[in-house]
């Protein structure tokens, strides 16, 4: 019997050994929303190679053999967080229900484009430097240039200054890494026109530009805005440039775990051969002389962590002839500037925060002499602002902040006594004098992705009038529609305000305000592309005409456009654009045309770009003259020796003749050494068209003549790559 | 007599239950397999090898309908369950039906193809690592066909190439793309500077974390035929032959891969 019993105990523990060892894992895997995964994998930690696969319904059955409690069953699927359950937890009998959670890929998006503004949906236009800015012979491989050859682009002056939609210059913001900059431009004269931009386009990452209601993100802008972002990560770089007037050099380097990118650059910009070989087409250029340098330093101390600075030096100098009414004389002007722009972001763990610190600090020494005016001015702002992006849910983005601002102007003016005295001996007053503008904003702006079509955005920025500034709000809805055939639609709404950049005739930091509204509609197939919009804007604040500086009480602005864009074969593109602008400022009760008045702003442009043989750019714009008051005569006044202008009675009625201009770029790659060099040579005005810019008189005013814009102009250089 | 009955009847039930229980595991098993059978007959499974043989099917036949077949066949698949990975697939075939029609000189059709697998995989939601990484592959091939805008071009194979590593940072696939992009890119236009990086790090990656059929593996062999091609072009001798050595071990059968063997013969 106990042998029996032995035998008996001996074969129910193999047995039960046996069975015991075995287990059947039946369960179902599913997402959050309850959709059934399929293929996600199911096994054990400790024999990976042994798992199983979920079907279309998401269920799956797992063998395990001889489990150990120590072990953990592990789901994964790709995108998805991986799931994991101890052995110990599993249930004996009922089917195990997995739920598997999506790792948020719009977050992930936000991990390698962290600067990417949620307001990107609402731009007009995302520039990129290659095809806008390098290879177009208008923009002359300037950033801020590039942007006139859109049609949103109604700047007729052939500056770099900002100028949508109709909007005056000193209402577009131009905003570096989210700080604002103020006169972005350089080779200015006394309008604050300038004549490049401040920006290096090898920096730049991104370029938006928002042709009009500007997303309230950023404040002090009543016209459009223009946002760029410099570079994160580059390849290192070596590059010499030397041109005809310009010399020029760029360093970029970066560590291996590409958490680190330093960029200099420097230029020498100067006048004896540009001008040497053209000195009939460049009647008005003397000399120049010109010396910048940046330093862009992106650092990610942490994968939450970042920070960013950019530092810019400009030192410039201008000799030249300038005209005014009835004199023309020798112009000289002087520039320092410096600017350090330096961004602190901090991105939170589970990516549904991100904060940035943002500040700016500005410097910026002019002086300019014309004739009986001498203007030295010094502008100093600093910026600070702290921004918060809030991804509460994946349709749903908030982002709200807080700005100080702080701008402080010290004066020391000649000026003439009356606007058209300009000559060295005719009576000035001197002036001298500071101003200060500092303002505190906050702002909120939401965007809520209502489904696949529709994007919805709501803006509001307020001013409460603390440190003895204004108190007003701005505010602003828009609403995107896309559809899944590639054409969408941007109604935008909203009201702005900024303050305006002073200049020598006018040292004041005035409130602007603007109502916009405006329609875009565009649409793209594989080789076209068509934008049509249609805006209107009322603006208003202390500004004044640019010729008699009268003050303008409202300007009022209807317009039109129209973009077509081909791609006729695999290496040319063709584009045609045209805006109608029909804009009247309202000037002592009646209104007058503006200096957007235009019929028509046509731009044409066709590109070729075949990297094996050579790149070619041809642009062709035109537009109506603009309006100005004529000088019917003159009253001579005896004690100063000099003559009064007696203007029309109607002011605004004639209208210089219209303006063509037709400009060629070309450009080829060559491999030079160990790396590479680009040859390039451009032609401005190639029909030397004479454009009038502005009417000029003899001394009595008894004869007119025009100041002409661009003659034909020759330029050429190479850029060489090192490395 | 009743012991030897006891005996008996102990050991019969025993093997019973061992057998009942052989039977439960053959028919768990079988039901397992059931479900992998089912599984297993779906196109899904494997879908990157049926894709590749019909591919080559085209190819030896001279005639796209492999290839057209299999499409039509996702494209029913997709209607049944609208599956992000269905469409992974699909967008992953139109990229071997432009190589099929790039072959055969059909530059069009090339285009019109790369560019249809583009808009499959653009058009998905949630997009996760494996379709960035096929949707910057597709946008590489498509440069070619692309003139003016390939520098556009470029900048979106960066973006979403960096996207897919950003996601899973062992995605191999990821690190080829960019590696590959950057390899094709002429020198002029700043090329070449990051394929050795992209590339040696692809293929210190496993194709796959956790082997699945159903899930895309490819890349690997890639990697080592596009490195091996960069050494070479920048006459890195030791290090074309080395990696041409480690590749060919683990992928014999590999036809591009054992072709680069000529370029290195004394070398």
């Amino acid at each position: 019997m106990t042998k029996a019993i032995r035998f008996y105990i001996v074969l129910s523990c193999i047995y039960i050994a046996k069975t015991a060892s075995c287990q059947t894992l039946i369960g179902i895997v599913k997402d959050d929303i309850g959709i059934p995964v399929f293929a996600a994998n199911i096994y054990l930690n400790s024999d990976p190679q042994s798992g199983c696969i979920s079907d279309f319904e998401g269920n799956f059955q797992l063998l395990i053999s001889s489990p150990k409690e120590s072990d953990t069953l592990i789901c994964s699927f790709i995108g998805m967080k991986t799931y994991r359950l101890p052995v110990q937890d599993l249930p004996k009998t009922n089917p195990l229900h997995i739920t598997m959670h999506y790792l948020s890929s719009e977050l992930s998006t936000v991990v390698v484009e962290a600067n990417r503004p949620i307001s990107e949906q609402f731009a007009i236009t995302r520039m990129d430097m290659i095809d806008d800015v390098y290879t177009n012979p208008i923009a002359q491989a300037d950033p801020l240039k590039a942007i006139a050859i859109l049609p949103a682009s109604t700047t007729t002056d052939e500056t770099a200054n900002i100028v949508l939609r109709g909007s005056d210059a000193n209402r577009s913001t131009v905003l570096l890494n989210e700080v604002p900059i103020s006169n972005p431009v350089r080779a200015s004269n006394l309008s604050n026109q300038g004549f490049f931009s401040l920006f290096n386009p090898e920096v730049i990452k991104s370029q938006y530009v928002y042709a009009s209601n500007p997303p309230l993100i950023y404040g002090n802008t009543s016209g459009g805005l223009v946002e760029i972002q410099t570079k994160e990560s580059a390849p290192d770089d070596s590059r010499l440039s030397l041109g005809l007037s310009n010399m020029g050099g760029l360093l970029a380097r970066s560590n291996k775990r590409q958490t680190r990118l330093f960029q200099g650059y420097g230029n020498i910009q100067y006048s004896p051969a540009f001008v040497a070989i053209q000195r009939d087409k460049l009647p008005d250029i003397t000399s120049f002389l010109t010396v910048d340098a940046g330093v862009n330093f992106f650092f990610k101390v942490s994968p939450c962590i970042s920070f960013n600075t950019y530092n810019y030096y400009l030192n410039e100098t201008f000799n030249g002839i300038s005209h005014s009414f009835n004199y023309r004389g020798t112009t000289h002007s002087e520039r320092i500037r410096m600017i350090t722009v330096n961004n602190l972001r901090f991105r939170s763990p589970s990516n549904k925060l991100l904060l940035s610190l943002n500040n700016g600090v500005s410097i910026d020494e002019r002086s300019i002499r014309f004739g009986n005016i001498l203007t030295n001015d010094d502008l100093d702002e600093v910026f600070n602002s702290v921004n918060l992006k809030w991804f509460s849910l994946p349709q749903l983005t908030i982002q709200t902040g807080i700005n100080h601002q702080r701008q402080n102007l010290s004066y020391r003016d000649s000026i003439s006594s009356n606007f058209y005295g300009v000559r060295p001996e005719d009576p000035a007053n001197f002036v001298t004098g500071s101003i200060l503008n500092e303002f505190l904003e906050t702002f909120i702006f939401t965007n809520w992705v209502m489904n696949d079509q529709y994007n919805f955005s709501f803006g509001a920025r307020w001013n409460p009038g603390l440190l003895g500034s204004d108190n007003y709000s701005s505010s602003q809805i828009s609403l995107r529609y896309k559809s899944k055939k590639k054409y969408s639609a941007l109604l935008s709404v909203g009201k702005y305000h900024n303050y305006q950049t002073t200049n020598p005739f006018v040292r004041d930091f005035s409130l602007l305000s603007s109502r916009q509204s405006a329609l875009d509609v565009d649409w793209k197939s594989e080789k076209n592309e068509y934008k049509f919009a249609v805006y209107y804007k009322n603006e208003k604040g202390s500004q004044f005409t640019e010729e008699l500086f009268l003050p303008v009480e409202k300007t009022n602005t209807v317009g039109l456009e129209l973009l077509v864009r081909h791609q006729l074969d695999k290496f040319l593109l063709f584009s045609f654009s045209n805006s109608f602008i029909r804009q009247k400022q309202l000037i002592s009760g009646k209104f007058y045309p503006g200096n957007n008045d235009l019929t028509y702003l046509a731009k044409v442009t066709s590109q070729y770009n075949n990297p094996e043989l050579f790149t070619a750019s041809l642009v062709y714009v035109a537009r109506p003259g603009r309006w100005y008051t004529p000088i019917i005569g003159s009253v001579f006044r005896e004690n100063l020796n000099s003559y009064d202008p007696v203007f029309s009675q109607e002011l605004f009625v004639s209208q210089y003749s219209s303006y063509n201009r037709v400009d060629l770029s070309l450009s080829k790659f060559i491999p030079l050494g160990s790396g590479n060099a680009i040859f390039f040579v451009s032609i401005n005005n190639i029909f030397n068209q004479k454009n009038e810019r502005k009417i000029q008189y003899n001394q009595d005013y008894t004869t007119s003549f025009f100041d002409l814009y661009s003659l034909r102009t020759i330029y050429f250089g190479a850029v060489w790559d090192l490395q | 007599m009743f012991r030897s009955i006891f005996y008996l009847a102990v050991i019969l039930i025993f093997f019973f239950h061992l057998t009942c229980s052989s039977k439960a595991e053959e028919a768990g098993v079988s039901h397992l397999a059931g479900i992998q059978k089912i599984t297993n007959d779906t196109l899904l499974d494997n879908a990157q090898k049926k894709i590749y043989d019909s591919f080559i099917n085209s190819i030896v036949s001279k005639t796209a309908s492999p290839l057209e077949e299999l499409q039509g066949s996702l494209e029913e698949l997709y209607q049944q369950h609208q599956l992000n990975i269905i469409q992974y697939w699909r967008g992953y075939l139109q990229y071997y039906l432009a190589i099929y029609h790039l072959k055969s000189g059909a530059k069009n059709a090339s285009e019109k193809e790369v560019d249809k697998g583009i808009t499959l995989i653009d058009g998905m939601k949630r997009k996760n690592s494996e379709d960035y990484a096929l949707l910057a592959h597709l946008e590489s091939f498509s440069t070619q066909f692309k003139g003016i805008k390939a520098a556009t071009i470029a900048g979106k194979i960066q973006r979403h190439g960096k996207l897919a590593i950003s996601m899973d940072s062992t995605n191999l696939r990821g690190y080829y793309v960019l590696g590959s992009s950057d390899f094709y890119t002429p020198k002029k236009f700043g090329g070449g500077k990051m394929v050795e990086k992209h590339l040696t790090k692809a293929i210190q990656l496993p194709a796959q974390t956790v082997e699945n059929g159903f899930l895309p593996s490819w890349g690997k062999e890639e990697s080592y035929e596009l490195l091996i091609k960069y050494y070479i072009r920048e006459e890195k001798w030791e290090e074309a032959v080395k990696y041409y050595q480690e590749g060919i071990a683990l992928f014999p059968n590999n036809y591009q891969l054992s072709s680069l063997a000529s370029k290195l013969v004394g070398k």
